[in-house]
């Protein structure tokens, strides 16, 4: 899965840490996360979703 | 202090495991045999030095606020204990099989669980290390 989170991140000045503790995960669950390595649950997807602004269609795209 | 409780936990019980270690290697040495010695000596460093390394880690992200455990942690620790489970069957298997046509010999029933337990544990922190980087 193709994610859009460190543009996203990157606009709201935001670091994978403190992503990482606005939504309660580690750091390397943010990092796996932008690499495409790792399919977030529901829960995680729109939890970033909601600290992003954006919605979860357009964060996450299915290659 | 629930994580810090964990990592201080997961530390011991890596102590633990690495003092059995050099006992046994202690006690096989005593009784003239070398090679599960050194073995055992062998897996001890390398229990220590991945339990150093682990534990540094985590008591850091402790410190910083993060949880120890994550959905991902928690994804990777079900997927690597799934898969070290099924692997370990085959494992077990094979120590029954070459015992049984004389490849393998042990001196007794205890002996054979011990390496068959190492052996589990060992494949488990294999799969750990694959499903955590992948």
């Amino acid at each position: 899965m193709k994610t859009r989170i460190k543009e996203f991140r990157a606009k709201y000045n935001l670091t994978q840490e403190d992503l990482a503790k606005k939504v309660g995960v580690r750091r390397e669950t943010i990092v796996f996360l932008e690499q495409g390595k790792y399919n977030p649950s529901l829960q995680l997807a729109f939890s970033i979703s909601k600290v992003l602004k954006v919605s979860v269609e357009e964060l996450f795209v299915l290659k | 202090m629930k994580d810090k409780l964990k990592v201080y936990s997961i530390g011991i019980a890596a102590f633990l495991l690495a003092s059995g270690l050099i006992l046994f290697s202690i006690v096989s040495f005593k009784n003239g045999t070398f090679v599960g010695s050194i073995l055992s000596i062998i897996i001890a460093i390398v229990v220590l030095v991945f339990a150093i390394a682990f534990l540094k880690r985590e008591y850091k992200e402790v410190k910083k606020g993060f949880s120890i455990h994550d959905e991902r942690s928690e994804d990777i620790m079900k997927k690597a204990g799934s898969k070290a489970y099924l692997i370990s069957l085959y494992w077990i298997l094979f120590i029954g099989w070459s015992s049984s046509n004389g490849w393998l010999y042990f001196e007794d029933i205890s002996e054979a669980t011990g390496i068959g337990v190492l052996g589990m544990a060992i494949l488990f922190g294999l799969c750990w290390v694959y499903y955590n980087r992948k």
